[in-house]
C-alpha cells in the first residue's frame, strides 16, 4: 500500500492549483446534473416500466420494502425518491447530507434495475461513484479548504478515476481469463482471428439486429481483431492509468471510442460509463498540461 | 480524518471491491455477483464456431400459409416492438429446452408465457432446435442442423 501511495504526489501537486481544484469541482456537479437527467429521463419513462415489467421481476435487497405494497405504487415511489434525491444532490452538492441522499437514490434505482431477472450492469459505476463522493471533505462556511481539505478532495476525485479504471482492468482480467479456459480446452479464444467476428455475429444473431459496421467485421475478421487485440490491452492496462495522469485524457478517449466501437460493431449499447469518462477523464484535475485543453485557459 | 489516512482507505475500498468481485466469480455457484459488488468479466469467453440454440418458425399467420416458414422475428406482422429482443430469445431458448428435455408441464407454461406475451394474432408456429456457425449465419443464413421440437397453433387450448 505504501508503494502505490508514494505514487500519488500528483495529487498533492494538483492541490496547490485552482485550475485544477475548479475542474474536479465541476466534475462533481457535472456528475450530480447528470444524475438529475438520468432521474429525469426515467420519470418520463414510469408507465412504459410499469406496463411491460419483467414478470421475472425480483426485488434485489435494497428494494426489500417494495414487497409490501402494490409494485406499481411502490415504483412510483421510488422513481419519485430518485428523481427528488438526484435534485437535492444537484442543488445542495455541497452538503454530505445531500449527497447521501442522491446516493440512496441512486442505489433505489439501481436495486431496481438488477431486480428485472437478468444481469444489468450500466449503472454500477454510477452507484459505487455516488457513494465516494459522500466523501468528499466537508467544507465550513465561508471558510476556503485548508490545504490538507483541498487534497482530500481531490484523494476522492482519484478513488473515482481509480474505481472507474478497475472496472475495465477487471474486465480486461475476465478476458485474459476466458483466454487460458478456452485455449487450454482447443476452443477459439480471444487471440483466434475470429474471435471479434464471432463475438459480433453471435450477439447479432441471437437478437436479430444489425448494426452500420457489423457485416465489415464478421466478413473481414482481421479488421475486428486487431482493434479487439487493442480493446484487451487498453482494459488490462488501465488501472495502471490512475497513477499516470498525463495519460488520463488520451486514456477517457479511447474508452469512449471503445464504447462507441462495440455499438457500432456488435450493438452492444453500454453508454452509461460515457459521461463519467468525460467528466473525469476527459478534463481531468490530474493533467500535466491542463491549458492545452481548456476552452478559455486561465491561470492556475 | 487525514489524506494520508483518505488514501488509504479509497485504496482498501478498491482492494475489497476487487476481491469480492471476482470472489463471487469464482467462488459462488448460484449467481455471478454478490450484489452490488461485480466481476465485471464482460463477454470474457469468445463464442463457439459451432452453436446450438432454439427458433420459433413461422409456418402462417391466420389461414394465409407462407411459401417457406419464416424467423418469428422476421415476420413483421407479429413484431411487436414494445417487448423486449432479449426477454424474447431467453423465453424461446427456454421453451425450446423444456421441449427438447420433453418436460411436458413446463413447456406448456412457457408456451403460455410466449403466446401470451408476444403473440397477438392466430399463427401456426413450429419451435426447432438450430445448429450452425454464427459468421455463416449472419452472411449468408446457412444452418448445419435443424430439428423440429413441435408445431403449435395460437390460440391453443393450454
Amino acid at each position: 500500500m505504501t508503494y502505490l501511495i508514494s505514487h500519488l504526489s500528483f495529487i498533492q501537486r494538483a492541490a496547490t492549483k485552482n485550475s485544477s481544484l475548479w475542474r474536479a469541482e465541476y466534475a462533481v456537479r457535472g456528475f450530480y446534473l447528470f444524475l438529475l437527467f438520468i432521474a429525469f429521463g426515467r420519470i418520463e419513462g414510469l408507465d412504459y416500466t410499469l406496463t411491460h415489467l419483467s414478470p421475472t421481476f425480483s426485488p434485489r435487497w435494497p428494494i426489500f420494502w417494495v414487497n409490501g405494497f402494490s409494485v406499481e405504487g411502490a415504483l412510483t415511489a421510488l422513481f419519485l425518491f430518485f428523481l427528488a434525491s438526484a435534485f437535492i444532490g444537484t442543488y445542495f452538492v455541497s452538503f454530505r447530507s445531500a449527497r447521501i441522499i442522491a446516493f440512496l437514490g441512486m442505489l433505489q434505482y439501481h436495486a431496481f434495475l438488477s431486480s428485472l431477472g437478468q444481469p444489468y450492469h450500466q449503472m454500477d459505476l454510477w452507484l459505487w461513484v455516488a457513494l465516494l463522493l459522500i466523501f468528499l471533505p466537508i467544507k465550513k462556511k465561508a471558510t476556503p479548504l485548508s490545504k490538507e481539505q483541498k487534497i482530500s478532495f481531490l484523494t476522492i476525485i482519484w478513488g473515482v478515476q481509480a474505481f472507474i479504471l478497475l472496472s475495465y482492468t477487471l474486465s480486461g482480467i475476465g478476458k485474459l481469463y476466458g483466454f487460458v479456459v478456452q485455449f487450454t480446452q482447443g476452443q477459439a479464444h480471444i487471440f483466434s482471428p475470429d474471435a471479434a467476428a464471432l463475438h459480433v455475429a453471435t450477439l447479432l444473431v441471437s437478437m436479430a439486429e444489425h448494426v452500420p459496421l457489423a457485416t465489415l467485421v464478421v466478413q473481414y475478421p482481421l479488421l475486428g481483431w486487431l482493434p479487439f487485440m487493442g480493446i484487451v490491452f487498453l482494459e488490462v492496462a488501465s488501472f495502471a492509468i490512475a497513477f499516470i495522469p498525463s495519460l488520463q485524457r488520451v486514456w477517457g478517449g479511447a474508452l469512449i471510442a471503445f464504447h462507441l466501437g462495440t455499438y457500432l460493431t456488435m450493438r452492444a449499447i453500454f453508454i452509461a460509463p460515457i459521461p463519467l469518462l468525460g467528466l473525469f477523464f476527459l478534463s481531468s484535475p490530474f493533467l500535466s498540461r491542463p491549458k492545452r485543453q481548456q476552452i478559455i485557459p486561465t491561470s492556475s | 480524518m487525514r489524506y494520508q489516512q483518505l488514501q488509504q482507505c479509497v485504496i482498501i475500498f478498491l482492494v475489497l471491491y476487487a476481491a469480492i468481485g471476482l470472489g463471487a466469480r469464482f467462488l459462488s455457484t448460484e449467481t455471478e455477483d454478490v450484489y452490488p459488488f461485480f466481476s465485471w468479466f464482460l463477454f470474457e469467453r469468445v463464442p463457439p464456431r459451432v452453436q446450438t440454440d432454439m427458433e420459433v418458425l413461422v409456418h402462417a399467420v391466420g389461414k394465409d400459409p407462407f411459401p417457406s416458414p419464416l424467423p418469428f422475428r422476421e415476420v413483421v406482422a407479429l413484431h411487436n416492438p414494445a417487448r423486449s429482443k432479449a426477454w424474447y430469445y431467453t423465453t424461446i431458448q427456454q421453451l425450446g429446452n423444456a421441449l427438447e428435455k420433453k418436460r411436458a408441464d413446463e413447456a406448456a407454461l412457457l408456451r403460455k408465457t410466449f403466446e401470451e406475451t408476444f403473440i397477438h394474432k392466430p399463427v401456426t408456429y413450429e419451435v426447432v432446435q438450430q445448429t450452425y456457425n454464427p459468421i455463416d449465419r449472419f452472411l449468408y443464413h446457412r444452418i448445419i442442423e435443424q430439428r423440429s421440437l413441435g408445431v403449435f397453433y395460437f390460440p391453443s387450448d393450454i
